[in-house]
């Protein structure tokens, strides 16, 4: 009886696996991509990281000078 | 004869007599020529010193404005790549070089007008005029160095934030973003 229980059981178990491997796999893709009508998919989020990431560096360099750098108190100087 | 004697004596003593005076006034000339010609000369040095503290301010700002133009060239061009229309950031990126072109060439016209100071002398209303015409550019290039970054905080960001909303889409190959204006 457990004899043949057994490859029962273990064609159970490695369905059970592969059902959970591809949720997994299925999750992690659709949280980075999205699936488009013509099939091809494009990673959005890398794209917002481009974006994101560009901005922070703009206001960085754009902190780094100041307009005041140009009033005229050092033509006093002369 | 002896009038002439007496004449001619009294022509040498008078001579003699004003020679230190006149000695005198040509060394204070000379001396007011040394004092303006120093008075140029360090007037001058303080007009290349005022242009040298401008310049250095000048190359970072062109430094931060060239950094910023490439950054976005290639953000654009990796967007693109991801199907993103870039349309408005061509336009802005064309408008920021425009902006950059013309603080690189009022600060030109700034320190023309700052050197053509040094061959006025010192207050006069020439001298004074040519300063107030270089304060007056001044203003000019810091406006500009305004105006870029009120386009940056108005313009530009705005148009990356609205990209994150943007549906992407089919790539498509098309130049990049840099390519029409060659800077």
């Amino acid at each position: 009886m457990s004899v043949r229980k057994t490859p029962a059981a273990i064609v159970l178990l490695c369905v059970v696996f592969l059902l959970v491997f591809l949720m997994i796999m299925g999750i992690s893709c659709g949280k980075k991509t999205e699936t488009r009508t013509s099939g091809e998919s494009v990673s959005t989020d890398d794209a917002k990281n481009t974006i994101d990431q560009a901005i922070i560096e703009f206001e960085a360099k754009m902190k780094s000078i100041d307009p005041s750098d140009f009033n005229d108190a050092p033509l006093n100087d002369i | 004869m002896r009038k002439l004697f007496i004449l001619a004596a009294l022509t040498l003593s008078l001579i003699l007599a004003c020679s230190p005076a006149l000695a005198q006034t040509s060394s204070a000339q000379q001396r007011r020529e040394e004092r303006q010609e120093q008075h140029q000369e360090r007037l001058r040095e303080r007009v290349e010193l005022v242009i040298t503290r401008f310049d250095n301010n000048k190359e970072r700002h062109i430094a931060v404005y060239n950094a910023l133009k490439q950054r976005l060239a290639e953000t654009a061009e990796k967007l693109e790549s991801l199907g993103y229309d870039l349309t408005e950031i061509r336009a802005d990126y064309q408008t920021l070089d425009s902006k950059i072109v013309k603080f690189a060439q009022d600060y030109a016209a700034f320190v023309d007008q700052l050197r053509a100071v040094e061959q006025y002398e010192q207050g006069t209303p020439e001298f004074r005029n040519a300063i107030e015409s270089a304060r007056s550019k001044l203003r000019t290039v810091k406006d500009d160095s305004l105006d870029i970054r009120h386009y940056w905080q108005t313009v530009v960001r705005p148009d990356l934030k609205e990209l994150r909303k943007q549906e992407p889409k089919a790539p498509e190959s098309s130049a990049p973003v840099s390519s029409s204006t060659g800077k």
